[in-house]
């Protein structure tokens, strides 16, 4: 498995943040990994930083990427963790499914990892396992979770309970195969041309990576990366599929940035935004279908 | 040598034999050595037995598994006993796999994970080298709830060296982490005791079984494990299971002409079974185990034995008094605190049989009723028609003078059924009362015509004429649960002259229903005559249905009729009519076949013309119309919006013999539309674009697609287009094929099959 690890910032980027996502990327001690950082337009690395990243090898705007037969490419956010054997796991999975897509399940962001590890643990137990099933130390932990690791082979592909899971720019493994060059590597329509191309998707069950939710922590680039998807290019039966899913992410959008997640001006653009898509709901009670019948700014009043 | 593998084989069943060698050998460890236990000659010098391991054969008497076991396990030389029977199958690492487990020690009973299917090796092979993917099993032959979703992972031994220097891993983690496996022993000793309980890919310690002198019961037709397997179990401490499947057992999918050894009709298999119970509980020395034991035995008579006994099945226990004598001696050496694990109902029904050796036969049948109605009332409400239908209606007196007619499961008016109700109708006005099964929604019926009524198929009065009509007539399957009452008479019209194989001339994958081919069978027997449209129908039909030519009626499909008629022009013209045809078109019917493997997803088919529908507009719109008949799966898929007054989409006409009368020639594939289209003696065409694709299917034909067909094999559209051109060339170029087909499978074909049918089937109810 060659790995290459497409990093991109959350908002402005995050160079402490960074830093740790590089340590946990090298600690994995795999030797085949490449490190790409996808800078936006309107952000440049200090000198000092490049002279960082040139010693991490971490490559800056790289649009060449690796083809051969068992290289991998994975999109994370610079927020984003790697917890410790992730690659290996992955690297096993890719051997038994070498041309699939891989879907990662991943721990959260808000509350500290070793509380969502332990309750993880307790809602598993390792039964007729030699694991140590009330680990007290934080490797036994590891050891714990590793033991759990497994994958299914998921042919529901259009089901839009788990689209959500699927259809992420981040936290999704492609292989080199399924890459279309004509979508940006972190983007929805990447990953909607592979789920077209395939017949399954890999779910790896137990958390290896640690990743922030996109709809939570910045509402208007989910938008953005919703609204990007070119929907005459899906195929017939994709289309309306992903109407649903966009509806449903809308709604979702809707529900979490009304949380006070982002401010007051970035709720009401995000409302007129919305509205502005003319996006029919899947039900019109919801968030979205009662905004089809406000204006934003009473809206806004009314959910934030 | 780590592994002595124990497989028991009859004669007959030494073809598949050369399929497990094949298996073996693609072993990634080959530390084993393979006994074979085969009354009868092994030719060892032969090419197809040479291998790098140890293989023995070893006759046994008496001729039973339990000897033939035995005669086995006094060759091995092994570590270990692995039990393998002849027709199931290892998954290449399954030795590998159990060898790196560091935890089998010999008090430890190893299990390879058995895995069901109905998917034989060969075809488990071929799949293999059409894919990538590297943990690939067979189709899943089990319980659809049961079926394995999650699959474990193996952690290469790197991992370790993630976690900090000092950090010391318990070697049995660790090695339990890079090779998966499942462990119970102490309290959960006895959990998963049915999977336990079962030899096939058990890994047994071979000192054990010598030190203990444990054997097979040899004397015993069937059950010769249960001894052998409880000893084994109360000797070992823990069992050991390898997280993913390794051991592929086969079902067989043909009990008729294969069966299992539990599949076997033997009338006194419950006699037997507790037999071998009282023999293995008998000899258990450990409590837990004995109660384990028992609550195993009381599980299994909770779920099988009332259905066994109740009065409203058909019973195949033989002496009855003396079973209920065994099974009360049975149960006393139960342990009393097993009869807690089964249901408050069936727990007094038990008791009483402790307590006396007599059948509570009421309370069996109420506890069978129950059951029954349970399921109803868990599909909310799903099936009480059904209910009823066994419960009452076959009970009512059978009414003579009631014929029950269903076409393709209700979906339209047509095929045989429909022209023998025209022709009952026409010559015997009054005689009879018709009921025809149709699905909601089917807008040509023949409801309002004289003396017929129309019902919902799956309804209340479908199931009250269902058990009430004197006579069925019907073109596909009756329902599993159908109960042929005495004095009724069935007729089976089929619905085509066989062009794929069918039923017991499948090979054991093909088959959607693994129980298809039992079911079948029944079903078929359950046929008092069976239409055929030619000699070759008769012939096929002699060995894939397994049905007796004796009852089937030599006289052309009466669906065909029509094709004969002498007015037969004049009805063209009146169904042109009806469809809004200009009558001064000619008329090319296109009636491809349903391809199973192009689809989206589950129920969602693809549905793409291969046929260049707009050049055959430019180049022949002048003169043709094209009428599409395509699969019921696929009519709804179809869009010819585009293509103006030159196509008619007839996929949900009823009755495709008028489309037939109506056509000047035909676009076909592999259907068997070409059968009765060649009644017409007009042109046909085979247009099979994906010919070379279709080449494993082709073999699952009964005709020759080269050699045997009445029409040229078209791959292109330019072909299509060329012919269409000039169909005189192609019927002079097909004359002498078409005569030679016409004669092998038209020769009945005169316009009175309906006649016959009806004669021979009603006979004297006609008149009396």
């Amino acid at each position: 498995m060659q790995l290459f690890i497409n990093i991109v910032p959350q908002t402005h980027l995050n160079w402490a943040a960074l830093t740790t996502l590089i340590g946990e990327i090298n600690s994995q001690g795999f030797a085949s990994t490449q490190l790409n950082l996808q800078l936006p337009s309107d952000q440049t690395l200090s000198v000092d930083q490049a002279s960082t990243a040139a010693t991490w090898s971490l490559m800056i705007n790289q649009s060449e990427l690796p083809s051969t037969t068992e290289s991998y490419y994975l999109t994370l956010r610079e927020t984003d963790h790697v917890l410790p054997g992730a690659f290996l796991q992955w690297e096993q999975v890719s051997k038994r499914h070498p041309d699939s897509l891989i879907s990662l399940a991943t721990f959260a962001d808000r509350t500290p990892l070793d509380d969502q590890i332990t309750t993880y643990l307790a809602n598993y137990p390792a039964e007729g396992t030699p694991l140590n099933t009330q680990p007290k130390t934080a490797d036994e932990r590891w050891i714990a979770l590793w033991g759990l690791q497994s994958y299914s082979v998921q042919s529901n592909l259009q089901s839009q309970a788990q689209l959500a899971q699927r259809l992420r720019p981040t936290g999704i493994l492609i292989p080199a195969a399924l890459y279309d060059a004509q979508w940006p590597l972190a983007s929805l329509s990447q990953i909607l041309s592979g789920l077209q191309k395939e017949n399954d998707v890999i779910r790896l069950h137990v958390p290896t990576v640690q990743t922030r939710d996109w709809p939570e922590v910045t509402p208007l680039a989910w938008l953005d990366e919703l609204e990007a998807v070119d929907t005459s290019t899906l195929d017939v039966q994709w289309a309306p599929i992903y109407a649903d899913f966009m509806s449903n992410q809308l709604n979702t959008l809707l529900g979490v940035a009304g949380r006070r997640h982002v401010s007051a001006s970035h709720h009401r653009q995000l409302l007129t935004r919305i509205k502005d898509l003319n996006t029919d709901p899947t039900h019109w009670w919801t968030r979205l279908g009662l905004l089809q019948l406000l204006s934003p700014q009473m809206a806004h009043q009314l959910f934030y | 040598m780590k592994y002595s593998l124990i497989t028991p084989c009859k004669p007959a069943e030494f073809p598949q034999l050369l399929s497990l060698k094949k298996n073996l050998d693609r072993q990634t460890s080959h530390d084993f050595e393979w006994i074979i236990a085969l009354n009868g000659q092994i030719d060892f010098s032969q090419p197809e037995w040479q291998a790098d391991y140890t293989i023995q054969q070893v006759e046994h008497t008496p001729e039973t598994l339990g000897a033939a076991r035995n005669a086995a396990m006094t060759l091995a030389t092994g570590e270990w006993l692995v039990f393998v029977d002849s027709d199931d199958y290892l998954l290449p690492n399954a030795l590998a796999d159990m060898d790196a487990i560091d935890r089998l020690q010999p008090n430890i009973m190893g299990d390879l994970n058995q895995f069901p299917t109905y998917e034989p090796h060969s075809s488990f092979t071929n799949s293999l080298e059409q894919t990538t993917v590297h943990d690939s099993l067979p189709k899943w032959g089990g319980p659809k709830k049961r079926e394995p979703k999650n699959r474990s992972l193996n952690l290469p031994p790197e991992l370790l060296d993630q976690l900090p220097a000092q950090i010391d891993v318990d070697p049995e983690t660790a090695n339990w982490l890079s090779h998966r496996y499942f462990y119970i022993d102490g309290d959960q000793r006895w959990d998963l005791f049915n999977r336990q309980l079962k030899i096939a890919g058990k890994v047994i310690d071979r000192r054990l079984v010598e030190e203990h002198h444990l054997q097979f019961a040899e004397d015993r037709e069937l059950y010769p494990d249960f001894h052998f397997m409880t000893q084994a179990m109360g000797l070992t401490t823990g069992y050991l299971r390898l997280s993913e499947p390794s051991y592929i057992r086969v079902k067989h999918n043909d009990p008729i002409n294969q069966p299992a050894v539990h599949q076997l009709t033997v009338p006194d298999r419950w006699q037997q079974r507790i037999a071998a119970w009282q023999e293995a509980l008998a000899d258990l020395k450990d409590p837990s185990l004995h109660l384990a034991f028992s609550a195993y035995t009381l599980q299994r008579l909770h779920r099988f034995f009332y259905q066994a006994l109740a009065t409203s099945t058909p019973t195949e226990v033989d002496d009855v008094p003396a079973l209920i004598e065994q099974l009360h001696d049975y149960l006393q050496m139960v342990e009393p605190a097993a009869f807690k694990t089964v249901p408050h109902f069936s727990r007094r029904i038990l008791h009483k049989l402790r307590r006396q050796a007599q059948v509570p036969q009421t309370a069996i049948n109420v506890i069978v009723r129950l059951r029954q109605l349970n399921r109803v009332i868990h599909h909310h409400g799903r099936g009480v028609t059904r209910l009823a239908y066994g419960w009452w209606f076959t009970k009512m007196p059978v009414k003579p003078r009631t014929i029950l007619y269903e076409s393709f499961l209700g979906r339209n008016f047509s095929d045989s059924p429909k022209a023998i109700y025209n022709y009952l109708q026409a010559n015997y006005p009054g005689r009879f009362k018709h009921v025809w099964i149709m699905n909601p929604g089917v807008e040509e019926t023949p409801a309002g015509q004289p003396n017929t009524i129309v019902v919902k198929r799956f309804g209340w009065r479908y199931m009250y004429y269902l058990a009430t009509a004197k006579f069925q007539v019907i073109n596909m399957r009756q329902p599993k649960w159908f109960v042929k009452r005495p004095g009724t008479k069935f007729l089976a019209t089929w619905h085509g002259t066989p062009l794929k194989h069918l039923v017991f001339d499948m090979d054991n994958v093909a088959s959607a229903n693994p129980l298809y081919k039992e079911i079948f069978y029944e079903q078929s027997r359950q046929w008092d005559y069976l239409v055929t449209a030619n000699q070759f129908s008769v012939d096929v039909f002699e060995h894939a249905f397994m049905y007796p030519v004796k009852q089937m009626l030599p006289s052309g499909y009466p669906r065909n009729d029509i094709l004969s008629a002498p007015d037969r022009d004049e009805q063209a013209k009146q169904i042109k009519i009806k469809l809004g045809i200009p009558l001064d078109k000619k008329i090319i019917l296109y009636a491809p076949t349903w391809r199973d493997d192009d689809y989206y997803g589950v129920g969602d088919y693809k549905f793409t013309l291969k046929l260049d529908i707009d050049r055959l507009r430019r180049e022949l719109g002048d003169e043709y119309v094209l009428v599409l008949r395509t699969h019921y799966f696929i009519t709804e898929h179809l869009d010819t919006t585009g293509f103006g007054d030159f196509v008619y989409n007839e996929s949900s006409y009823d009755d495709i013999s008028e489309l037939y009368l109506i056509a000047d020639v035909l676009i076909t594939d592999y259907s068997s539309v070409f059968f009765d289209y060649a009644i017409l003696k007009r042109p046909i065409l085979y247009f099979v674009y994906d010919y070379e694709k279709y080449g494993s299917v082709l073999r699952g034909f009964y005709l020759n697609m080269e050699k045997d067909l009445p029409g040229p094999l078209l791959k292109t559209n330019d072909d299509v287009l060329a012919a269409l051109h000039d169909l005189p060339a192609v019927t002079k170029d097909y004359a002498a094929a078409y005569q030679r087909f016409s004669e092998r499978f038209n020769n009945w074909e005169d316009g009175h099959a309906t006649q016959r049918v009806v004669d021979a089937f009603f006979d004297e109810d006609l008149t009396n």
